[in-house]
């Protein structure tokens, strides 16, 4: 889709750069500080799952409507191992360094939410937030 | 293979001029054929106008030209499509339109039969609605500071996600605003408390904290007390008294105040 | 003496202030907490004050961070105050279950010291 923003993820400053494109993209089309805050913190817990991971992958900014709201997609994905979905979804799985609370807490600031993964393959989590009017 | 042509015979959609709504009959290349009297009073037009020419160009809706034209699914999915969109061509109008497959007498799909319906007004009453229930929220649960630093919020009826989620914020920014060192959240006006909301109303008293405040909880019914400890919430760790005044006094003693008689 | 990308950690008394400026990537949070750890150690420090008023999201890295900080810090027996949560990040917090164990928290600068104080204070009387 044209005009949608797509962060390249490698390391710890592109963490920073997926926050403050998300925040711009958020307050731009009007969503409340706290629901912008809750996207941005997801935003950051996604990426960095995937500098912790996979070491490289993007993040993909899109804006998207139904038949009654606009919202905010984001996308990220990547090309590393990959993982079992139903581990990591259990809180507190991790074998990384990371806390582990990545995926489920992610989960929770956002209104949908997708993992696709396959050890080996690849991970792509979709998360939308649709803007309360 | 050439797409079917509706075969013209004259008068074959007389009968929709009857119908009470406008209407508009398009073949599978969203052609005109058909418009009764009330589309064409819509449209401003007269029918050898609208005979022939594309329906986009005449209604130019959002849903036009895109994959979630209403008429072309009916056609491709076989089956009824009801959807609501806007017309720029109908000067702005807010629209919801009925799209039936239509078939000729060998059940072929040729066309599509249109209904719509302006809701203009529908849309203008839902969003005051929406309003006006935006601003019951807000007067139902005033926060009130009743001495310099102290707030209290008196919580009447259930708490569901949503109005949670706009007291916290709400409670959250009073406090940044007033500098409150503490919170009194008063629930005597609530009688039952299903697991969210008392899940919710930890996560309130949490956030205050966050904030540097002490949340006390007044007016907690022995019934609730029980919800929350089911929870596996630590009452000893929740600041609680059984009256709002009680709850007042205690925020005194935090703030180091005492209430002397005068003479 | 500031070091690009490293966040200020200036000793002041017996306390250690912290002001984060800036967006904080994991390597400086790393860096700050170590920097913390090393000054507690070194130094006669009772107490830290973190200022976070333009901190505008705490992930769960991070709350983690602040969290070990503290526990670290209450095993030297000094405190740990975090000061100018913003509600919006003070919400997702709390949404996301995360508990700043060990953190005590204040409106302000001025409410922290405050606290920062009466808490050395009961640890000397305890």
């Amino acid at each position: 889709m044209e005009n949608d923003t797509i962060i390249k993820i490698s390391g710890d400053a592109d963490i920073i750069r997926c926050r403050t494109e998300v925040r711009k993209v958020a307050a731009e089309l009007g969503y409340s500080v706290p629901d912008q805050t809750r996207m941005v913190t997801a935003a950051s817990e996604l990426a960095r799952n995937i500098v912790v991971y996979s070491g490289e992958g993007r993040m993909i900014i899109c804006l998207v409507s139904n038949s009654s709201e606009k919202g905010i997609k984001l996308i990220f994905e990547d090309n590393g191992p990959g993982f079992d979905i139903g581990e990591a979804m259990e809180i507190g799985f991790s074998t990384g360094n990371g806390l582990g609370l990545g995926l489920p807490g992610s989960q929770k600031l956002m209104d949908e939410f997708d993992v696709k993964s396959k050890k080996g393959k690849g991970t792509t989590v979709t998360a939308v937030k649709w803007l309360r009017s | 293979m050439a797409p079917k042509k509706v075969d013209k015979k004259k008068g074959q959609f007389d009968a929709l001029s009857l119908v009470g709504t406008p209407i508009v009959v398009i073949d599978r290349d969203r052609k005109v054929l058909f418009m009764n009297g009330f589309a064409l009073d819509l449209l401003g037009k007269g029918l050898d106008e609208v005979v022939g020419k594309k329906c986009y160009e005449l209604f130019d809706t959002d849903h036009c030209n895109t994959d979630e034209c209403g008429c072309m699914q009916a056609v491709e999915q076989e089956t009824s499509i009801i959807a609501e969109t806007r017309s720029r061509g109908l000067g702005d109008m807010d629209i919801k339109y009925y799209a039936t497959p239509l078939k000729d007498e060998n059940g072929e799909i040729v066309g599509c039969v249109e209904t719509l319906i302006d809701v203009t007004e529908i849309k203008n009453l839902q969003e005051k609605s929406v309003l006006m229930a935006k601003e019951i929220l807000e007067v139902s649960t005033p926060i009130v500071t009743v001495f310099d630093g102290v707030l209290t919020l008196p919580i009447i009826g259930t708490l569901d996600s949503q109005r949670t989620q706009q007291i916290m914020e709400a409670l959250l920014q009073a406090i940044v605003e007033t500098q409150a060192r503490v919170v009194i959240v008063d629930i005597t006006g609530v009688s039952i408390m299903e697991t969210l909301t008392a899940t919710h109303l930890i996560k309130a008293t949490n956030a205050v904290r966050l904030l540097g405040a002490t949340a006390i909880i007044t007016g907690m019914s022995p019934r609730i007390a029980q919800t929350l400890v089911n929870l596996g919430v630590d009452l000893s760790e929740l600041s609680t008294k059984s009256r709002m005044v009680d709850g007042v006094m205690t925020a005194f003693e935090l703030l180091k105040k005492k209430v002397i008689d005068v003479e | 003496m500031a070091i690009k990308g490293k966040i200020p950690v200036l000793k002041v008394g017996d306390n250690l202030l912290v002001s984060i400026q800036v967006d904080m990537t994991d390597e400086m949070a790393v860096h700050l907490q170590e920097d913390i750890l090393n000054q507690l150690i070194a130094t006669d420090v009772r107490g830290v004050l973190i200022d976070i008023s333009t901190l505008d999201m705490i992930d769960s890295f991070l709350a983690r961070s602040f969290s070990e900080t503290a526990q670290m810090a209450a095993t030297m027996d000094t405190a740990v105050v975090i000061v100018g949560m913003q509600p919006a990040v003070a919400l997702t917090l709390v949404e996301l279950g995360l508990e700043l164990a060990k953190v005590h928290t204040a409106l302000n600068v001025d409410r922290g010291m405050e606290l920062l104080e009466n808490l050395k204070l009961g640890s000397r009387e305890a």
